[in-house]
């Protein structure tokens, strides 16, 4: 009993809507430049990339659909992407959203080549979708009084950052399981770095023009590979204090640039900050001059509290 | 009924998520993965993968990721990779694609024959510049039609 006391306060603890609603702005807004930007390797299939071994919803599949039937799912799911963004009609938007953009990503999985670039946006589309993050600045609460601060408001944030730890712990794990603690002496992570770049250069594609240099030092990789894996397992473990996760997420960042300098392999959702958005205060943004046209637009001025004055 | 809510979500995203833990690394999926990437031991000397276009000189350039796959070097190396993996049918084919794309592409009919390759190389050397690739195989040898003999 005391037990669940302590889960529930920990857990259930208020936070404002417009916090939940930011990170699902800002989730949103990700997914569908993503998308566009993406749009030849996830929407277009005229040309199939390879064998096709369906995975994710498309595992279901014997083949391949139609290219025009993915193209149009695909246009569906950016529409839909806007109207999650904007918080539109969010009970039918949300759920639409994160089963279309798990379709566009299974899909895009399914020639032979599993990517890890797209696993955690998924998931926290789909988190999100299933919780009330369309409360405030969106187009549903704008003829609505402003929501109070409240626990299921603050339970999704928590969901959220404790997915983006669990993903990493996975990958910890991976790491001890297939390489055992001798991942951290170094070489796996050097050689790594040079086998990317030279299946790169064996194809005619871009690979890091430091990597060439960096892979003639020893010293650099059994210190990098001893934070990554800090990193990874140490999750868990920091989630509960502010200044803690704040550097975690710094920490992971750090470790997604070194390895876009490193391996030109870019991971956008992390890189962007966005995937760590729900770690901070990050209602706070609209502060910020740039974006308060975008908040105005996405709010009734009068109805909402101002981010300014949220402290939890 | 939001506590209901909360938890339930919670256990089945956590546990979804989760669950690849108790697989096998190399058992991986989507969108629950293992997260195996940069986990293997690779080694320093790798037999890796090409499609060259040759010429009538014999001079050879590589073929770009775009025109063996899409535009995703990994995807095109997968698939490259898996047709050699699969045989010599499936290699075949794969270099016929990959010839009729080239035939169709102004900058590349130079081009005369198209070979699916391993060659065999140790990385560090080679990205210092005191090594070149060892030919150990042509696993794939295909004509480009309208090509410049």
């Amino acid at each position: 009993m005391r037990l669940w006391r302590w889960l529930d306060s920990q857990f259930l603890a208020p936070a404002p809507a417009e916090r939940l609603a930011t990170v699902r702005v800002l989730t949103g807004a990700f997914a569908v430049i993503y998308l566009i930007a993406r749009a030849n390797v996830l929407g277009d299939f005229r040309v199939q990339p390879g064998r096709f071994v369906g995975v994710g919803l498309a595992a279901g599949l014997s083949g391949p659909v139609p290219a025009a039937l993915q193209l149009a799912v695909f246009a569906l799911c950016v529409i839909s992407g806007i109207l999650f963004t904007l918080g539109m009609r969010y009970r039918i938007s949300g759920p639409v959203f994160a089963g279309l953009l798990l379709w566009v990503t299974s899909y895009r999985n399914s020639w032979g080549m599993v990517f890890h670039t797209d696993n955690l946006l998924v998931v926290h589309v789909i988190a999100l979708a299933f919780c009330d993050a369309a409360h405030a600045l969106s187009w549903d609460a704008r003829s609505q009084p402003r929501a109070e601060d409240s626990g299921r408001f603050g339970w999704p944030l928590r969901l959220l950052m404790a997915l983006t730890a669990l993903a990493y712990l996975l990958a910890g794990i991976a790491k001890l399981k297939i390489a055992g603690l001798s991942w951290t002496d170094g070489e796996v992570l050097r050689d790594q770095i040079a086998y990317d770049a030279l299946r790169k250069s064996q194809i005619g594609s871009l690979y890091s023009p430091v990597a060439a240099y960096w892979v003639q030092l020893d010293w650099p990789y059994p210190v990098l590979s001893w934070l990554t894996l800090l990193l990874e397992l140490g999750g868990p473990f920091v989630l509960w204090s502010p200044p803690l996760r704040a550097a975690w997420a710094a920490g992971l960042w750090s470790f997604h640039l070194g390895v876009l300098i490193s391996m030109v392999i870019a991971f956008p959702y992390p890189l962007s900050g966005v995937a760590f958005a729900a770690l901070f205060r990050c209602e706070k943004l609209w502060q910020l001059r740039a974006l308060s046209r975008i908040k105005r637009l996405l709010t009734r001025a009068e109805g909402m509290r101002s981010p300014l004055n949220t402290t939890k | 009924m939001e506590r209901v809510r909360a938890y339930a979500l919670s256990v089945v995203l956590l546990g979804a998520v989760g669950w690849p833990a108790f697989r096998e690394p190399s058992n991986d999926g989507f969108p629950l993965s293992t997260y195996p990437m940069f986990a293997q031991r690779r080694g320093r000397v790798h037999e890796v993968v090409s499609a060259r276009a040759v010429a009538a000189d014999g001079s050879a350039v590589l073929v770009p990721a775009a025109l063996i796959a899409n535009a995703e070097t990994m995807q095109a190396i997968r698939t490259l990779s898996r047709a050699i993996r699969a045989g010599e049918h499936e290699s075949q084919q794969l270099c016929e694609r990959i010839a009729g794309r080239l035939a169709s592409d102004e900058q590349r009919r130079r081009s005369v024959r198209v070979e699916l390759v391993t060659e065999r190389v140790d990385a560090i050397e080679y990205l210092a510049g005191r090594a070149q690739s060892e030919l150990v195989r042509v696993h794939a040898r295909c004509p480009v039609s309208g090509g410049a003999e």
